[in-house]
């Protein structure tokens, strides 16, 4: 009987230890984290940027030998994403040693609470999504402060997407150089962030000759713009900029223009892009409609290497859902980070490297290659080049109609 | 009889029912009690005859009788019914008269009629409550007359609730908020980022906002104009349209009229009595035991005061539920604190050991029980007057459900404030469901 003990003891300790030593081996070296809110209200979109993270990772599941994992948490509580949970996810990852870096944040409300708990980890961020200036160089006065977002003092935030403004150099550069416009008038629903837009539209039309000639901003959302397009019309605009979205009836302005500026052409930001609702605003007999979104979409790419990635992906994800907008950027923020640790163990001399000089390697990013683009951050954590499109409305439906290169405009 | 180790076909042979229906309401049980085997059963029952119990009788009149919630967890409701039917069948009579499980019910709220997350909208003054639009309801206060005031946080109002009829008492407006040495109608004027309210001894209303990033505290006077009480310092508050803000702090008002404050961005709770001064928090560590004003706090939200102006504080990012003892000014944890991060764990254990999601409120009823609204788990929970926890309602899972039944069977989504008022009804703001629920006589009248 004692034998019989003694052997089953011996037996239960040897499966132990063989359990302990699989463990062993396949815990992870590094992680790649996320935090996005896959569990919130409709939040398909959002569980396919996580497929987008996972599927890279998958295509790279070793960095110099060391073995990579991702590990995805989730931000929403109930039906919304929670800066309470987001705070609390990245100070999880924080205490994890293997975590490296962070895909995101994915919004800038999360980014406000998300930033500085990594910052003060010198824990990278790459985010595909987060788009508002305050979180890098707002001119204008923002709470919380890029600078207190950084309590370390150095920057740990990048991103791909573009600052919020940027949308208003875009589309000035496209509305001189390929519509030859000169004469453009503004309206602004969007507040002091929408006033950048409308400061950086004049600048950069400025340099290409145009002159903004009329800005009026709205603290309501008006449902009548005809004494905006009464002044804008006698100060010789011969379009529109509008910096507002479809709930703020910025399309019914555009109809609105069409009977007070026959001809005119209306210009937009990514409030509108892509909206259907908009479509139904603009009425029967729509104008001319162009606007900017901070996206780039790869499957319109005729580029043999970015087709080549598009169809592994889409054999991977063949539903029409798991593609839906930021996937490939959150795909190409995963790959940016990849790249970035694996600069960082070289740098190191194949060893593990440190979270912070894995920031020093994401800064040092020159032309990074991706599917949506070709990336090399500032100082200040944004892109040279960030995401951005240009879509006009043509025979009652969105048509893309060009990727704008801030680089080479 | 499970427990005794009876059969099926013994049990049926007993209370004269059919051996299927006993094996019907068997597998309910397991069911109910999570449980897969029969031994399980038997031990549950066992681990429950060791527990204090009391069924169907009132609460006796003693400071550690067991509050009459104890049953409102299935559980114990479950528990208590099978005692009695144990009971019972010895003597060969089953009556099973323990109270039923306390319900719950909307009192003000209905959807926007497009339901658009992040919700809410506004509308319905001057009609029934059940009918109004709420945006994000963050805290509830009910005064002596069971008026209830509503801290309408999306829609930047104070909204009363009188008689089941629901209006605006503060706020909607553009302009500016204005001292109260002007007299202005409060209605007309901004009031910023308003995320609590609370009642003082005579019924004075008083609020807690973020107006131009500082954190104030108003009063609300019998005729309607507001008087600024005290600005308490910057509140750096970060500000979304489209996403749910976080509630600025929390207020509670001892019955000589002392505030207590609690500043979340601070990470700290005030105390103002004419004078402001540091009450528990700003500290490096979590210090328990020690002093409050060493100890960390970290976003506290929800504040509530006992009969012996004890503080309780929910302290939402540590996930604990904290009491600054009055009298020593000491700090302790009274829930929460088994880990360092959030969890969904611990009932009918002690409370200091069980796990709790990001909190956001706290009140104490009138028996020393504290009741808490435990939000990321979407649950409501308590801690009797022996320091154990229990669930008081939610079944977890985030939603909306349950009106009209069981307590412990609704979904919420994301509730934030609660409170008692002197009939011991408890009042929940649901908050992402827009609604104000209420549980009704669950703690008794005071």
């Amino acid at each position: 009987m004692m034998r019989a003990l003694t052997a089953l003891l011996l037996f239960g300790l040897a499966a132990v230890a063989c359990q302990g030593a699989e463990n062993a081996t396949s815990r992870p070296d590094i992680i790649i984290a996320s935090d996005l809110p896959t569990s919130a209200y409709n939040s398909a979109d959002i569980v396919a940027l996580e497929q987008a993270i996972g599927f890279a990772i998958r295509q790279q599941p070793t960095i110099e030998g060391y073995k990579l994992a991702y590990w995805s948490l989730d931000d929403a509580l109930g039906a919304q994403h929670s800066q309470v949970r987001a705070r609390a996810n990245v100070r999880r990852m924080v205490a994890n040693p293997s975590v490296l870096g962070i895909v995101g944040p994915h919004s800038s409300f999360i980014g406000a609470v998300e930033i500085p708990e990594a910052n003060s980890a010198h824990l990278a961020m790459v985010s595909p999504t987060t788009t508002s200036s305050c979180l890098t160089v707002a001119e204008r006065p923002c709470s919380p402060t890029a600078a207190s977002l950084r309590p370390s003092g150095s920057n740990n935030y990048f991103r791909i997407a573009p600052r919020d403004p940027l949308q208003g150099k875009a589309m000035a550069a496209y509305a001189a150089a390929k519509l030859g416009l000169r004469h453009v008038a503004a309206f602004n629903e969007s507040g002091p962030e929408g006033t950048l837009y409308v400061k950086e539209f004049a600048k950069e039309f400025g340099v290409h000759g145009g002159v903004l000639v009329y800005e009026q901003t709205y603290d309501d959302t008006p449902d009548d713009f005809s004494a905006f397009l009464i002044q804008a019309k006698a100060r010789g605009a011969d379009a529109i900029y509008a910096v507002a979205d479809v709930s703020q009836n910025t399309c019914k302005a555009a109809a609105q223009m069409n009977g007070v500026m026959p001809g005119a052409i209306f210009l937009a930001m990514d409030g509108i892009t892509l909206d259907d609702d908009c479509i139904t605003d603009l009425g029967s007999s729509p104008p001319d409609v162009w606007a900017t979104y901070g996206y780039v979409d790869p499957t319109t790419n005729a580029d043999p290497r970015v087709k080549k990635q598009v169809a592994e992906y889409r054999k991977a994800y063949p539903k029409t859902s798991d593609i839906g907008a930021y996937v490939f950027a959150a795909y190409d923020c995963s790959r940016l980070l990849i790249d970035a640790i694996r600069r960082a163990i070289s740098a190191n001399g194949g060893k593990l490297p440190s979270r912070a000089q894995v920031v020093s390697a994401l800064a040092q990013t020159q032309n990074f290659v991706g599917v949506t683009g070709t990336y090399s951050f500032d100082e200040n954590g944004d892109a040279l080049s960030p995401m951005m499109s240009i879509y006009r409305v043509h025979d009652g439906r969105w048509e893309f109609v060009q990727v704008h290169n801030f680089a080479a405009p | 009889m499970v427990a005794q180790g009876l059969t099926n076909r013994e049990i049926a042979a007993r209370l004269f029912i059919s051996e299927r229906t006993v094996d019907g309401h068997l597998e309910h049980l397991r069911e109910k009690l999570g449980v897969n085997t029969r031994s399980q059963v038997t031990a549950w029952v066992v681990r429950r005859e060791s527990a204090p119990i009391t069924v169907a009788v009132p609460p006796p009149a003693v400071a550690l009788a067991p509050p009459r919630w104890a049953l409102a967890h299935p559980r114990a409701w479950l528990g208590a019914a099978l005692v009695l039917a144990l009971l019972a069948a010895g003597v060969g009579v089953l009556r099973l008269t323990a109270p039923p499980p306390p319900i719950i019910r909307t009192v003000a709220g209905s959807p926007c009629a497009k339901q658009v997350y992040p919700g809410g909208c506004y509308g319905g003054d001057n009609q029934t409550a059940l009918g109004a639009h709420l945006a994000r309801p963050t805290s509830l206060a009910v005064d002596s007359k069971g008026v209830m005031y509503i801290a309408d946080y999306g829609n930047h109002r104070i909204r009363k609730v009188v008689r089941g009829v629901i209006s605006t008492v503060a706020g909607g407006g553009k302009g500016e908020l204005v001292d109260d040495a002007l007299g202005i109608a409060v209605s007309k004027d901004s009031l910023g980022y308003a995320s609590a309210v609370a009642v003082d001894r005579q019924d004075q209303l008083h609020l807690l906002t973020s107006r131009k990033g500082v954190l104030e505290v108003w009063r609300i006077d019998a005729n309607g104009f507001m008087h600024r009480v005290v600005a308490v310092g910057s509140s750096t508050i970060t500000i979304s349209q489209v996403a749910p803000n976080l509630p600025v702090g929390g207020l509670a008002i001892s019955n000589e009229g002392v505030l207590f404050i609690a500043d979340r961005t601070g990470n700290r709770v005030l105390r103002f009595d004419g004078r402001l001064s540091t009450y528990a928090g700003t500290g490096e560590t979590l210090g328990d035991g020690g002093s409050a004003t060493s100890a960390q706090l970290s976003w506290p939200i929800g504040l509530a005061l006992d009969k012996y102006e004890n503080l309780y504080i929910a302290d939402t990012g540590n996930n604990r539920i904290r009491r600054v003892d009055r009298a020593k000014g000491t700090i302790t944890t009274v829930a929460g604190g088994a880990g360092e991060f959030e969890g969904n764990s611990g009932d009918e254990g002690l409370a200091k050991d069980a796990l709790l999601s990001f909190p956001f409120d706290v009140a104490v009823a009138r028996d020393g029980t504290i009741a808490f609204t435990d939000t990321g788990n979407h649950r409501l929970r308590a801690v009797g007057p022996d320091g154990r926890i229990y669930a008081l309602a939610g079944t977890g899972r985030w939603g909306f459900s349950g009106d009209g039944f069981p307590a412990s069977e609704a979904e919420f989504d994301g509730p934030e404030g609660l409170t008692i008022d002197s009939k011991g009804n408890l009042f929940i703001a649901d908050t992402e469901n827009q609604r104000i629920r209420e549980m009704p006589n669950i703690f008794g009248s005071a």
